[in-house]
């Protein structure tokens, strides 16, 4: 049951996970188990087929949306055993930038690798971050840009972040289009990924 | 993949001026035609004789050569599995034969080619799913010269499955192939009835018929192996130098193959075309890269249409020395006209320096243009799914809503489709975000690590055990 719960994830079939989940759990699987054993492991290789370039974006989305499916009945479960995330992401397109695609990627997989992702959309002011990061108390605060006109506005988060005093609470993770490794160094943020699956990978690291 | 209609490039009044123009030639002109037995037979079926022993060959004759020639043509892989049937529409790439130099993998010198080459470019086109037949890609210095063809031949066999188009200089590097091919296919009537390799024979230009050229046709006739006479009407070269004299030339002159093969072999398997590609007016040199290759390729295509034979031509070379822009330009626009057009038979694709030299990493390049070029072109189909009415209704209402398929990469009719649809390139092909502080690895370097990668991989043996030791004890 496990194994067909990940092969269904990994087909991106939806509504077979959704099944499959609830037949899991109606036989007696722990929710952790059906997490840990059928769900991570899945997004883990979805992960590694779209880095060796045999899976695309596309069929990575189906993916997280059927490990989705099964997420939404195991959550209440999972706080209810007193199973904690992975970690917690605050994720955003920052200031100015309209652009969700990248960002609603990043979450997918995030999400498919045991994270709690708060997702603030997209234009999302340095206030607005700093807000989330008082109230929510992520790990991680992940922000995205398409754009060279507004990436400027993702050392303004972090300079406000520092303002508040809350810059040592959190790693700061950035990505889009025009950032590179060494903006991300530069602006002092603490991790840069290329693409979704490397998004996933960097939070489990620093997490 | 099924593909859109091909483009014609010449119109309907162009083809029967360059058609009138070839029965003119033959009529007129003739052929220079020593072959004692082929003179006989022409003249008992009709052709005339002018005062200086040229045959002349009138309009019906020719006419009803072609009307004998079957307008498909059974090919085969060498497993006989596989039938690419030679008709007109279809298009089959494929690389050229007897280059001198080859690219050292090792070393990236030129140097010339040897046995270990030609085994080496037979494995990465083996490779390449997108290469539909194989050819030889070396003139090997390190093989006897009366044994280069026959070696080629049988590295061709024991690497390759792909159907096979071969090249002789003489009627012996034509029969110990056919030998080699009748073990792979058990037997005379097994070859005739699944062919797995085909043949040209290059009449000199313009309109020389030597008795070798007879006897190789002839030869090609009698045990079914599909052939043709390729001359080279090249323009300003053995051609005359407008495109217009240059595709009436070769016309005739291949016209004049199929006729001397019909003469003998009523009904045999004749692709048409001829090499008519531009001459360098600088150093005399046939450029392989010149835009006449794809023009007459395409001209070649339309006059097969009209006589309903398929058709051959070059794609897919370049007079570029090394693997640079000019190369990948040259490349890519006779590749393009050739699978629009609808040219059967598109070789030499990977020819560096006017058909001189190969490097391995340009087969990897060119393979890629071809799925390119045939992505491109595939067939348009306005069904209801692929209009995705319903898929753009679901995306634009998500979208406001919040909820849902809200982009198009989630929807589940991209997934569904964009493996078909969009062409999804190979790994070497540069895509993706600019990282301006880091210079990415170079297009050469990305190919040769696919050409390692593919050579590197333990061999597949071709043919059984059996077969693959009595060719080595046979031929050695």
């Amino acid at each position: 049951m496990i194994d067909a719960i990940k092969e269904a994830v990994l087909e991106g079939d939806r509504s077979r996970v959704v099944d499959l989940t609830t037949a899991a759990l109606e036989s007696g699987a722990g929710p952790k188990e059906i997490l840990d054993q059928a769900l991570t492991p899945a997004m883990d290789i979805v992960g590694e087929e779209y880095e060796r370039g045999d899976r695309y974006v596309p069929e990575m989305l189906i993916s997280a949306e059927a490990m989705k499916g099964a997420m939404r009945q195991l959550k209440p479960l999972l706080a209810d055993a007193g199973v904690e995330p992975r970690g917690r992401v605050v994720i955003g397109t920052v200031e100015g930038d309209l652009h969700d695609i990248g960002k609603d990627l990043v979450s997918m997989m995030l999400e498919g690798a045991g994270f709690e992702v708060t997702d603030l959309g997209v234009e999302v002011t340095a206030a607005a971050f700093v807000e989330a990061v008082r109230e929510g108390g992520p790990d991680i605060v992940a922000m995205s840009a398409l754009l060279t006109t507004t990436m400027t506005n993702m050392p303004v988060v972090i300079g406000s972040l520092r303002e508040a005093g809350l810059r040592d609470r959190v790693k700061v993770i950035v990505g889009g289009a025009p950032v590179t490794q060494a903006f991300a160094e530069e602006i002092g943020a603490d991790g840069y990924a290329a693409d979704a699956a490397g998004a996933a990978k960097l939070a489990a690291s620093l997490t | 993949m099924r593909r859109q209609p091909p483009v014609a490039f010449l119109g309907e009044e162009e083809v029967k001026g360059v058609h009138d123009a070839a029965l003119k030639l033959l009529a007129q002109t003739g052929i220079h035609l020593p072959h004692s037995e082929a003179r006989r037979l022409l003249l008992g079926a009709g052709a005339g004789e002018d005062g200086e022993g040229r045959i002349l060959l009138p309009p019906a004759m020719v006419e009803d050569a072609i009307a004998a020639a079957p307008s498909e043509i059974a090919w085969f892989d060498q497993t006989g599995a596989r039938e690419v049937p030679l008709r007109i529409n279809r298009v089959y790439f494929g690389p050229g034969s007897d280059s001198l130099y080859v690219v050292d993998r090792e070393t990236g010198a030129i140097r010339r080619s040897g046995l270990k080459d030609v085994v080496d470019n037979v494995r990465v086109v083996e490779a390449l799913p997108e290469f539909d037949f194989v050819m030889s890609m070396g003139l090997p210095e390190d093989v006897p010269a009366e044994w280069i063809y026959p070696a080629v031949f049988r590295e061709m066999l024991l690497h390759s499955t792909k159907p096979i188009v071969a090249t002789s200089t003489c009627l012996a590097d034509l029969r110990i192939p056919y030998e080699m091919a009748l073990l792979v296919a058990g037997g005379e009537d097994a070859f005739r009835a699944k062919p797995f390799f085909i043949t040209y024979v290059e009449p000199e230009s313009p309109f020389r018929y030597e008795e070798d050229i007879v006897d190789r046709l002839w030869f090609c006739g009698e045990k079914g192996i599909p052939t043709m006479g390729v001359t080279s009407s090249n323009l300003g070269g053995g051609g005359p130098v407008t495109l217009e004299g240059g595709l009436a030339q070769g016309t005739a002159e291949s016209l004049a193959a199929l006729v001397i093969l019909q003469a003998k072999h009523p009904g045999a398997g004749f692709v048409f075309g001829a090499n008519t590609w531009g001459t360098d007016m600088r150093t005399s040199i046939v450029c392989y890269g010149s835009p006449e290759c794809a023009t007459s390729t395409a001209a070649y295509a339309d006059l097969g249409r009209f006589y309903d034979l398929p058709s051959w031509g070059g794609a897919g070379c370049t007079d570029a020395h090394r693997l640079d822009a000019q190369a990948g330009e040259e490349a890519f626009q006779s590749i393009l006209i050739a699978h629009q057009s609808g040219a059967t038979i598109a070789h030499d694709v990977g020819f560096l320096a006017y058909g001189s030299l190969y490097d391995a990493r340009f087969l990897i390049l060119t393979h890629e243009m071809i799925g390119r070029v045939r992505q491109m072109w595939t067939r348009v189909d306005v069904t209801d799914e692929n209009l995705a009415v319903d898929a753009i209704d679901d995306v634009a209402r998500a979208s406001i809503r919040g909820e849902g398929p809200t982009i198009y990469l989630k929807h589940p009719h991209t997934s569904k489709h964009f493996r078909e649809s969009l062409y999804l390139p190979p790994r070497y092909i540069e895509r993706g975000a600019l990282d301006p502080e880091s210079e990415s690895e170079s297009l050469s370097d990305r190919l040769r690590a696919e050409v390692d990668e593919i050579l590197a991989r333990e061999e597949v043996p071709t043919l059984p055990d059996a077969v693959a030791e009595r060719l080595r004890a046979a031929f050695p």
